[in-house]
């Protein structure tokens, strides 16, 4: 398994955001979490990423136990993510967006300013553009991010989230919001990055959308996962109906 | 005459354009509302006399411990406030100027307190003295230039692009693996550092400081530059330092009491201000709203 989840606990007050949530992430393979709203699954990720500090429980991504580690070093130990409400910097650009994902070195201001002074800095340029072409973000690179649409902001968050290198991309509500035909590009990029070898860990709250998409679905309830299966199992869950339907 | 009166004009317009670029690194480019700059301002001042009068240091030796040790205040400033966000870490950092203010003014025994410090020395190096302010605004403009430049060039590197992102979203940067504390500690370093270098060539040239030079009226004259320039523009900052310095000037030729003549420029800078935030909040050469 490329991500081991054990006993993942928040509690807010009296309430169980996570409670003992259990799973495991196969590699390869696109994973859907489901569950009504407030079930714990943007809290799920937000712990997995270090967003949120839970009480109790181990994230293990490659055999490496990450739970106490900082969110950046998180990130850069191979965990991509988008969020449900885009997280994007409204004042640079495109292009600017994705170097900043592709760029390792970047922090290292004395390295930085040698390159920048004496060596001509890294063109990303060609890479920048395959990765918009995959997602299908169709605008000049130097347009800023506050200039697009909401449509179009999903897409270069989703992109930068590929762009940053990654062993696994977790994505919060990839089609919340957007549009029915953007709403199929995104399910077509989705099976696109499956089929290039990507890990997918998405969240969503509709569970036909997961049906036809995923290889595995856990269902959440109440921070709890309450099922776990292909998507034809969970279907038919006499439990995972009562969670949705509230019978 | 009136070419001994500009030549002063130029060498403040160079040190506070050093002074309120540096403010931009940290305000307009990283986006922390630092209120204390006039406090990093005071200490490369103190620093760099201390240093020469005191401890015999040459003086090129002076101006470089000044930026360096203010850098140092302004990890310890960053580090300090890592948890406070937008109108707190104003205050935070208001404080903070607060702070070095009452040390310049009750530390007596290294600043001699509400006395001052006078009979500062022009600065000598390599074997030769600045005799004159021409001079002085040659030596000015070398380190303005060389200062700007250096600034120039790290807002527009990737690093540079790193410090605008932290601004705009610091959660989204950290979950692209960047340590946002460290970027911010590096810009407020850095801007700390200049902002000394820039106190060290006002108190060699004025030869004479005390605590009031470093008071919350200074605070309010380089946020006015910075935001009449625009957020983030060093261009703007430049400009706006020519208009801000030399503005006021233009009282001394209307005949007014000199009791008048410092609150009629603390109003001018007030109006300006207001007005800036009122019609054109982007400043004259912002890209960013002032937010």
């Amino acid at each position: 398994m490329i991500l081991q989840i054990t006993n993942l606990t928040k509690h807010y007050g009296g309430i169980h955001a996570l409670d003992k949530c259990t799973l495991d992430i196969a590699p390869k393979k696109i994973t859907a979490i489901i569950g009504p709203n407030g079930s714990g699954k943007t809290t799920l990720f937000d712990a997995i990423t270090k967003l949120i500090t839970v009480d109790e429980g181990r994230v293990v991504l490659n055999g490496k136990d990450i739970t106490n580690m900082n969110d950046y070093d998180i990130a850069k130990s191979g965990i991509s993510r988008t969020f449900q409400q885009v997280r994007l910097f409204k004042n640079l650009t495109i292009k600017e967006h994705l170097e900043i994902a592709l760029r390792v070195d970047d922090e290292k201001l004395f390295k930085v300013l040698l390159n920048k002074v004496f060596i001509k800095e890294k063109n990303n340029t060609h890479k920048i553009k395959e990765i918009l072409a995959l997602v299908g973000l169709d605008k000049p690179l130097e347009t800023y991010a506050s200039d697009l649409s909401y449509g179009q902001r999903k897409l270069l968050d989703l992109a930068i989230a590929i762009a940053k290198p990654h062993t696994i991309l977790l994505l919060d509500e990839p089609v919340a919001g957007v549009n029915p035909k953007l709403r199929v590009e995104i399910v077509n990029i989705i099976k696109k990055l499956k089929s290039l070898g990507e890990t997918i860990v998405l969240i969503e709250h509709d569970m036909n959308f997961v049906m036809g998409l995923a290889d595995t679905v856990f269902v959440l309830e109440a921070g709890r996962v309450i099922a776990n299966g292909k998507p034809s199992e969970i279907q038919n869950n006499k439990r995972v109906l009562e969670a949705y339907l509230g019978g | 005459m009136i070419e001994a009166y500009l030549i002063h004009l130029l060498i403040l317009v160079g040190i506070y354009s050093v002074l309120a670029v540096s403010l931009n690194l940290a305000l307009g480019n990283t986006g922390l509302m630092n209120m204390g700059h006039i406090a990093f301002f005071g200490i490369g001042a103190y620093t760099s006399v201390i240093f020469t009068k005191d401890l015999g240091v040459p003086f090129f030796a002076a101006f470089l411990i000044a930026g360096l040790l203010t850098s140092v205040f302004g990890f310890i400033l960053v580090y300090a406030t890592r948890k406070l966000r937008g109108d707190y870490l104003a205050l935070a950092t208001l404080g903070f100027s607060f702070v070095i203010y009452s040390l310049m003014l009750n530390w007596s025994s290294v600043t001699r307190g509400p006395l001052g410090i006078p009979g500062i020395s022009k600065p000598c190096f390599f074997g030769l003295c600045i005799a004159n302010n021409l001079q002085y605004l040659i030596f000015v403009l070398i380190i303005s230039a060389i200062s700007i430049a250096i600034m120039y060039i790290i807002v527009n590197s990737s690093f540079g692009k790193l410090l605008a992102a932290t601004r705009d979203d610091d959660i989204g940067l950290r979950a692209l693996g960047k340590n946002t504390f460290m970027l911010k500690s590096k810009a407020l370093m850095i801007s700390a550092f200049f902002a000394g270098i820039a106190g060290s060539l006002f108190a060699h040239y004025i030869t004479y400081i005390d605590p009031s030079s470093f008071m919350l009226s200074e605070v309010i004259l380089i946020f006015t530059i910075v935001i009449v320039g625009g957020i983030a523009s060093i261009k703007g900052s430049i400009v706006s330092t020519f208009l801000i310095i030399l503005i006021p000037e233009l009282l001394r030729f209307l005949n007014i009491p000199s009791s008048v003549l410092g609150p009629a420029r603390q109003i001018i800078y007030a109006l300006i201000l207001l007005v800036i935030v009122l019609w054109r909040p982007k400043g004259l050469f912002g890209k960013i709203d002032l937010e």
